[in-house]
């Protein structure tokens, strides 16, 4: 017993001997960080100050592109990273290794191969077709579901009140419902497929799905699949109070997942677009979801439906909202009016006014012309009156289709200028402004205000930036800011890889024994 | 009864190696805890230097509470102290009463390799009226022949400092005064 007692004491001794390493840190980098290297390196080297193990390694190209090392190898404190062959621009080396105390360390190192990348025209990626067109396909489902389902929710709601739809009408909104959810659940790994510029086989990967629900976007999805799942509730139900409640917050919930993000929604002032977009998304929601379940009723129900007059009654209402909204966002899009038709996002408003022209048109030929002789002679009247609003149908399908193709068209108040995007992150001790405008080809210029609790300038003695992206594998990226004076600091040449919610923090030494350090997740641009 | 002990002191000695493993890494106090009321030698253990490069200076704040501070000179290294009013008036023994003293010591002008430890040594007095149960810190700034490391990370009031903490500040954990008739802890300061 003694014995064992001793052997345990000389095995825990050894196995506990003191190990007197720390946390291991990166002595030097090859490339450096920010150099300019002529030729794509054939191995990148990184050398710590003591003995680790690598654990992830990654490469992010100037357009986003990940790339998966060929090989990774270590040799006491050299990490070799043998990379494929680099593109030209800026490229990102995101290393994460482990210290021989267990404590992982990870960073990023940025260099550039050739030149420092342009950047594309229209700041955005390029991802292949194939993502492009399965991205347009999610969000066109995405509108049906929305629009045609939840619409056709509400209108059995709202409007056909105590009176059940046919069930071939209920079984079409269910179907349209179904498919938005599809397409809102698809989208999400599509997203992070687009902002990684992954191919389509890649859309299994959990690293697309959680770039994409990082991204504004997926908080769109989320809220529109919450929202449908509301409307299925909606269709089902039968208690005349409930399903008003849930069919009306089903659409509330549609407006506020179009609202969360895109161009409308976010251009400025953002409390006055963000309602518009809103407006504009229920009164769509109101008027095409209504036209299904009108094509059905015309055909099956008796002569003179209650549905269809009270329709016909409240659809002005929409249609003001509907125009209200449009111009006010068209009008803050559009910084002239010759980007309608020189603009590649002019071009898709313009065929969408064209097309809603049509719709108008056949809508007032139908209210003025075919909705009276229906109330009068009924049932032979019917056919052309079906006629007319299936042929409606298919134009507002239409409509669908070339809205979504504003995805891939930034809007020319974008395009006019790099935009700065602004952001505020406070503490009780302290806080900054800041604002990051793109340069093109040369990254990004931060500008950070220092203030303190009072929204007094603050003098501090460093501010150091950390960026990381962790949904996409990227390590923090270090830079520090020189002091511009009053308070102001300035990061010029800060280039970001990848466009996405980025983790942010500011390091800011306020004396030599003090520090704020302030986080907040920011959505930044493509800075190459 | 024999083997208990044994067994006791193996797992005590393994979980102190661990502790004194995992803790070279930071700039920490050899004596995490003091009692409210008494003396306290502090023991700032210094086992790296900056990636690398030695260590030539070290700054340590005192923070509120602490006073009568002597710090304890180095051979080849330059001691300075800093001085200024403490925030109040505290009450030492032998109806003593200081309004002001050290609040920052410096020792300067050194060079500790990489390869060696150091300590950094001064005593002071744990003020009567703190409150026990809490951490108080003491911002260190080790300053390097190449960079500087900053040990000032203070973690928000409430949360206990995570291992996780990039550059923790060195912690002192107050605990309560024994009660009357039970072993004192170190002799107060003496002058």
């Amino acid at each position: 017993m003694r014995i064992l007692a001793g052997l345990i004491v000389f095995a825990l001794c050894l196995a506990y001997a003191p190990a007197a390493l720390a946390h291991a840190a990166l002595v030097r980098a090859e490339p450096a960080d920010g150099a300019v290297v002529a030729q794509p390196p054939a191995s990148l080297k990184l050398t710590f100050n003591e003995p680790v193990s690598p654990l992830v390694m990654r490469l992010v190209g100037p357009n986003g592109e990940m790339m998966a090392p060929t090989s990774v190898t270590a040799d006491n404190t050299v990490v070799t990273i043998i990379p494929p062959r680099l593109p030209q621009g800026t490229n990102v080396l995101s290393w994460r290794v482990v210290s021989s105390d267990g404590h992982p360390i990870g960073g990023s190192v940025l260099f550039a191969v050739g030149a420092p990348s342009a950047g594309s025209p229209d700041g955005g990626l390029d991802s292949e077709p194939a993502v492009k067109v399965a991205i347009w396909a999610a969000k066109l489902a995405l509108y049906v579901g929305l629009f045609i389902g939840i619409g056709g929710a509400a209108f059995r709601a709202l409007v056909a009140q105590g009176r059940s739809l046919p069930a071939r009408a209920r079984v079409w909104i269910a179907g349209a419902m179904g498919l938005g959810l599809a397409g809102a659940v698809l989208s999400i790994p599509l997203q992070g497929l687009d902002a990684m510029a992954l191919p389509l086989t890649q859309a299994w990967h959990p690293q697309a799905w959680t770039t994409g629900l990082g991204t504004a976007f997926g908080l769109t999805a989320i809220i529109a699949a919450a929202a449908l799942a509301l409307g299925l509730v909606a269709l089902r139900d039968s208690s005349r109070s409930r399903v008003k409640f849930v069919a009306l917050t089903a659409l509330a919930g549609a407006g506020v997942a179009l609202a969360a993000s895109g161009h409308a929604g976010t251009a400025q002032p953002s409390f006055v677009t963000r309602p518009s977009v809103f407006l504009h998304a229920i009164a769509v929601a109101f008027w095409i979801g209504s036209l299904l379940p009108l094509l059905v009723l015309v055909r099956t129900a008796p002569q003179g439906d209650v549905s269809l007059k009270r329709f016909s009654r409240t659809i002005p209402f929409a249609l003001v909202a509907l125009a209200a909204s449009g111009v006010l966002l068209a009008v803050v899009q559009l910084d002239r009016l010759d980007a309608l038709w020189t603009t590649n996002y002019g071009l898709v408003l313009s065929g969408k006014l064209a097309l809603i022209l049509a719709l108008l048109a056949l809508a007032a030929a139908n209210r003025y012309r075919l909705v009276p002789r229906f109330e009068r002679l009924g049932r032979p009247a019917a056919r052309p009156m079906a006629a007319s609003i299936a042929v409606e149908c298919v134009i507002a399908f239409a409509i669908f289709g070339v809205v979504a193709l504003w995805r891939f068209t930034p809007p020319p108040r974008a395009l006019a200028a790099s935009e700065p995007i602004a952001f505020h992150i406070h503490d009780p001790k302290a806080m900054i402004n800041a604002s990051l405008a793109p340069r093109r080809g040369q990254g990004a210029e931060l500008s950070i205000l220092v203030m303190d609790a009072e929204l007094h300038p603050l003098p501090v003695k460093e501010v150091t930036l950390v960026l990381a992206y962790p949904a996409a594998g990227i390590e923090p990226v270090r830079r520090s800011a020189t002091d511009a004076g009053g308070a102001t600091w300035r990061i010029a040449d800060l280039r970001i890889p990848l466009a996405g919610r980025w983790d942010v923090r500011l390091d800011i030494l306020v004396n030599d024994f003090e520090k704020v350090v302030l986080e907040e997740k920011v959505e930044l641009p493509h800075a190459p | 009864m024999v083997h208990r002990i044994i067994l006791t002191l193996a797992v005590g000695a393994a979980g102190a190696h661990l502790c004194i493993g995992a803790a070279f890494a930071h700039v920490t106090l050899e004596t995490a805890q003091a009692q409210v009321g008494s003396g306290y030698k502090a023991v700032l253990r210094v086992g790296h230097g900056c990636e690398g490069s030695p260590t030539t200076a070290i700054r340590i704040r005192i923070p509120e509470g602490i006073v009568a501070v002597k710090p304890m000179p180095k051979p080849g290294w330059k001691l300075e102290v800093v001085t200024g009013k403490y925030p109040k008036t505290y009450n030492l023994a032998h109806g003593v009463k200081m309004s002001e003293g050290v609040t920052e010591i410096s020792w300067s002008g050194g060079n500790l390799p990489e390869a060696f430890y150091d300590e950094f040594v001064f005593t002071a007095t744990i003020a009567d009226d703190m409150k026990p149960g809490q951490a108080v810190y003491f911002p260190t700034v080790q300053q390097c022949e190449k960079g500087v490391h900053r040990w000032i990370e203070i973690p928000p009031a409430g949360t206990p400092g995570g291992a996780d903490a990039g550059e923790p500040a060195p912690a002192l954990m107050l605990v309560p005064r024994p009660a009357r008739g039970a072993p004192e802890g170190a002799p107060a300061q003496r002058h």
